[in-house]
Parts: structure tokens; sequence; C-alpha cells
């Protein structure tokens, strides 16, 4: 006899029609709750913070917004585990009940009866009348010989059902509404999800490692709609950080764990160490800036690829989607850079893509260029050589070293993930941040970049271009007549002085001076970093 | 989002109903109350942060506290 016979009736007869259209339906909420979120974005608090919204009403204002957004955020979370849990409910469940209805027909096609409550019934194979024969025992035996595997399997059907719709209840009890609290909430989330995920079959073990950009771009591109709404609502900080990943659902997913980090920091602001008041001041003002741009037009769009808050904080930041642009910068910077400096740094990748824009076909909008910071910089004030404090980091190659590998998997990511035809692809850098460059395309794969730039380069660690994979005709070297700092650096211990005509690099004409001029604005210099992005080469004298 | 929330209410409702023998809690029927109503407070509260804008931008004579009043309770 089955273990619950009352429901094996159920499961052989169960509808699915209503549990398949709830399903859907929460899908359908999921989208409607982020179209809320990032609509309150773009109409709401955006403009207001590009608008300078400023005094007591605004304060209560925009924390509001805040929590309002931030709620949002961990509704649409739920609701996509909600979703993930009735979609696997379904699935499993109909799959429980193909194995009771195949075991059914096979008993019955065997001979057996099987009754309303899932009991099979013994063959009567032999005339009972014959009981007394010496070979009747052997022929019901015979006839009989399935008879223990087919209730055995009506049994383990049922029981996988019963075990299934217990465990979705359970999950279903534990996303619980009264986490939908702004300091609570996101981190609440995460934790129902591990557990959502472990019922649907979907793991954090299963996300690539990011150490192969185009595996993992193939990862992403082979999973439905539905895994990529869990994965990405689930597991934020891993696919916020992988490389090969869209560049959309990357920035959605560090965003999430921005708004995490924020309402951790918020939680413990009584506590706060040294450190990690600075970070929360610089995770506040990168959220602020991003916030700002919601509701820039698409090629000046933000797109936040990654940050990190230990030592002196690191961050990635896309102006316009490298996915889609036809070309794509990534600019290095250099020394004394760090977290809390990355909206200077937004600034120049602006710029960046404004004098790029002026030489391109399509303007601005084909352009991309991503400030890179992820790397632990060395920390050094270059702003006149009596000003010069000098640290151990500056003078070597480690931190260079250190970062380089991090820097080929991201540009090899930007090529996995990229729409379309291969798009122009430079690498600009300064400073340190030029050893960081030459560090990381003198080995493995190189950059895979089709340009190279370097301003003010103490050396990129190497002795000659054609140590680096980039073509030596494409590597363009700039230095300021008075940059003090590749006079007093080149050819000591980062490298070769790439301004060196031994060194084999194309010179790049500039206008500007000192260390820091590289961007300033009507600048030739500037001009030509613009060239190189748009594919074109650099103006050899003053503008044309 | 006052439709979507509304079909995710009600049919959730619906598969509650068909799967009461296996959910004998009421889990699920609980998701479309529990989730329904946070959710629809969570969408109302929007209205209120229109009502606290429009004060500020239609140029009337009001105070802070006025519209510190319609972000109350966050």
């Amino acid at each position: 006899m089955s273990d619950v016979p009352e429901l094996f009736a159920q499961l052989l007869r169960q509808d699915f029609s209503d549990l398949e259209a709830a399903t859907g339906s929460w899908q359908k909420l999921t989208e409607a709750l982020d179209d809320a979120r990032t609509g309150s974005g773009k109409r709401v608090s955006g403009p207001l913070h590009k608008a300078g919204w400023a005094g007591v009403a605004a304060h209560y204002g925009f924390a509001a917004l805040e929590a309002t957004e931030s709620k949002f955020r961990t509704a649409q979370t739920n609701a996509q585990l909600i979703r993930t849990v009735l979609s696997t409910l379904s699935t499993r469940m109909q799959a429980a009940q193909r194995k009771l209805r195949h075991a059914v027909s096979d008993a019955e096609s065997a001979g057996h009866t099987v009754t309303e409550d899932g009991w099979v019934e013994p063959r009567q194979a032999v005339d009972p009348a014959y009981h007394n024969d010496p070979d009747y025992a052997d022929a019901q035996q015979r006839a009989n010989a399935g008879l223990g595997g087919f209730r055995a399997r009506i049994d383990a059907a049922v029981a996988e059902a019963r075990r299934v719709s217990s465990e979705a209840a359970e999950l279903l009890h534990q996303i619980d509404p009264f986490d939908l609290d702004k300091q609570y909430g996101g981190a609440q989330a995460a934790q129902d999800a591990e557990r959502v995920g472990k019922f649907a079959g979907l793991s954090r073990d299963d996300i690539p490692d990011g150490k192969h950009p185009q595996r993992a771009a193939d990862w992403w591109a082979g999973l439905t709609a539905e895994q990529r709404a869990f994965y990405a609502a689930a597991f934020p900080d891993e696919v916020g950080r992988i490389d090969g990943l869209p560049t959309a659902v990357r920035d959605q997913a560090n965003r999430t764990v921005l708004d995490m980090a924020l309402n951790d920091y918020s939680l413990r602001e009584g506590d706060l160490g040294y450190h990690d008041r600075d970070s929360y001041r610089s995770l506040a003002a990168l959220k602020d800036r991003l916030d700002q741009e919601d509701t820039a037009p698409a090629h000046k769009r933000l797109y936040l690829l990654g940050f990190d808050t230990s030592k002196d904080g690191r961050a990635i930041v896309a102006v316009g989607n490298p996915d889609t642009a036809r070309h794509t910068a990534v600019n290095v910077p250099g020394t004394g850079n760090q977290l809390n400096s990355v909206n200077g740094q937004i600034n120049r990748a602006a710029k960046l893509q404004r004098a790029a824009g002026h030489s391109s076909d399509g303007g601005a909008a084909d352009v991309a260029v991503v400030s890179w910071l992820d790397y632990n910089a060395p920390e050094a004030n270059f702003d006149s050589v009596k000003e010069l404090e000098l640290n151990f980091g500056i003078a070597t190659q480690g931190r260079a070293q250190d970062g380089a590998e991090d820097l080929r998997d991201f540009t090899h990511g930007l090529r996995a993930a990229h729409e379309g035809e291969r798009s122009h692809l430079t690498v600009l850098s300064h400073s340190y941040g030029s050893t960081v460059v030459g560090a990381a395309d003198s080995a493995g794969g190189g950059l895979d970049a089709d340009d190279m730039v370097v301003v003010g380069s103490p050396g990129m660690a190497a002795d000659r271009a054609d140590q680096l994979h980039i073509d030596p005709e494409h590597l363009y070297v700039g230095t300021a007549k008075d940059d003090w700092v590749s006079d007093t650096f080149g050819d000591t211990t980062l490298g070769a002085d790439p301004k060196d005509p031994g060194f084999g690099a194309q010179r790049m004409y500039v206008d500007t001076g000192g260390h820091g001029g590289y961007w300033d604005d009507g600048s030739t210099s500037l001009e030509n970093q613009g060239r190189i992005i748009s594919g074109l080469t650099p103006l050899r004298g003053g503008s044309s | 989002m006052h439709g979507p929330l509304r079909t995710a209410i009600d049919d959730i409702a619906a598969a509650a109903s068909a799967f009461r023998a296996w959910d004998d809690q009421g889990r699920i029927a609980a998701v479309g109350t529990g989730w329904g109503d946070a959710l629809t407070d969570l969408k109302d509260h929007l209205a209120e942060h229109a009502k606290g804008l429009r004060l500020l931008a239609d140029g009337h004579s009001i105070t802070d506290t006025d519209v510190r009043d319609c972000f109350e309770g966050w």
C-alpha cells in the first residue's frame, strides 16, 4: 500500500495550469518591480540629484527615495526567488507525476489492477481452483515478478511529490515580506537565495571563477532567461565581478552589492573605524554620481563594473556601454588614485569620450570609455618635486605585476561580451598605470588591444616595444617637455624609457605641460588621445 | 505596477487552491497575502513621495515640515 494513499489520486490527476500561471505572473511582477525602481531613478531621484536639490526637504526627500529604491531592489530579488520556487515546484511535481503515470501504465500493461488508492493488485495467472497443483505457486510467482517494483515506483513518485511540495512550502514561508526593510532586506534576500538555489539546482558553485572570460560569456549565453535572472538576483556579488558577462548585467549586480554595502555601513555608523568611515563616504559619493547620470543620454550612462573597499579601494566605471560601442577605451590611472578619487577618473573618462566623439563618424555615441582602477595604485604625491612623497610602491614593479592579470582578464572580458562586429579597443594609461599596462601586455595573451597610449610614463616594465603584444606601430607615447616624472623615473626600476627612440614606440605630439596636463581642455594632447581612441592617427603638430 | 501586482496575487491564490492537498499549512496562499500587502504598501508610498515632490515643485508657500510629513515612516 502506498505510504500516502490519498495523495496518489491527487498526483495522478493534478492540474498544474494554475501553478504555471502564477509562475508567469510572478516573473512579470519581478519585471514591473525593476521598472518601478529604475523609473524612480530616471524620473525622480536622478533629475533631483542632477539639479543639485539641497536643503532640509532634500535631505528627507533623498533619504526616502533611496529607501524606496532599495526596497524595490529587495522586493525584486524576493519576487524572483518566489518565482523560482514556484517554477521548480511545478517542474519537479510534473516529473513526479510522469513517473507515477508511467508506473501505473506499466503495471496495467503487465496485467495488474491499480486501485483508486494506488495499490497494485497481484495478478491471478492461474485459476485458484488449482491452488493444490504443485506448479501453481511457481506460475503465480512468475506472473507477479514485477509486482514489488511497480509498487515501489508508485510509492517513490508520491513520496517525491510530497518532499518537493514540502520543501517549496517551507522556502516560501522563509521568504518573509517583513524582510522588506531598507537596512536588512538585501542581506536577508541573499541568504534566502542560497536556499532557493539549492532547491532549484542552481548553485553559486556553477558560476565561473572569472579567470576565463570567454568561458564565462559562453556560460551566460547558455542559460535560460529565468536562470540568468535567478543568478543575478541571488548572487550579485559573483555576477558583478565576472569578466565576460554583459555590462548591463554586471552593472545591475554591482549596484545591488553597493546598496547592500551602504546599508551595512549605515547600520554600523556609530562604530565605524577610520578605514570604514572613509569607505562609507567614498561609496556614498560613488552612488550619488551613478544616480546623477541615470537620466543621461544612453552613451553617457555610467556602468559600475566593479568596486572594492579593501586597502585604498578600487572601482571600475564605464561611461557608455562597451558591449555596443564601436570604439572602446580603457583608461588606467597612475599613482595616488583610489576609491575616493573615482569621481575625478569618471570625469576624465567622460572627457576622453567627448574628445573621441569629435573624431568618430557616429560621434560620442560610438564610444565607451572605461576608467579601470582595479589594482593597488602606489600612494605618491607628484604635484611637485618639493611635495614628492615616495613610497616603496612607486619604485618597484610589484604592484604593476600584481594587477597585470586582472587587467588582461578585463580587456579579454570586454572582447567576449561585445555584441556584433569586433570593436576597436584602445588601452590608455598614465604614469604608474602605464607600468601596469606594460606588465599586462607583455605576458599571457597580452591585452588584445588595437591601439595603446601611454602618457607621462616612467616605464612599461619592458625594455622594448616589441616585447609587448601591441604592434609597436600602434603604441603611442606622449610626454610633456617638463614631465619630470618621466624624466626622473624613465630607465630606472620600472623599465626602459618608452619615449626613447630605441624603445621602438611611436611618439604622440603633446602640447600640455607637467605630469598632469594631458587632458587639458582644448589641448592637442587631449585631441590626439581622442583621435587614437576613434581609430585615427594622432596629429603631428597643432590642431588641423 | 498595479496590474502585474494584482495578477500575481490572484494567480498565486488560484495556485494555492489547486495545491491545497500538498500544502496543508497554506504557505503558498500566505505568499499572496503577505507579499501582496507588503508590495501594495511599497507601491502606495510612491504616491506619497510624488505628493511631497509636487508640493516642492508647484511653488506654493509650504514648510519643510509639510514636506517631511510626506516622507514619514522611512
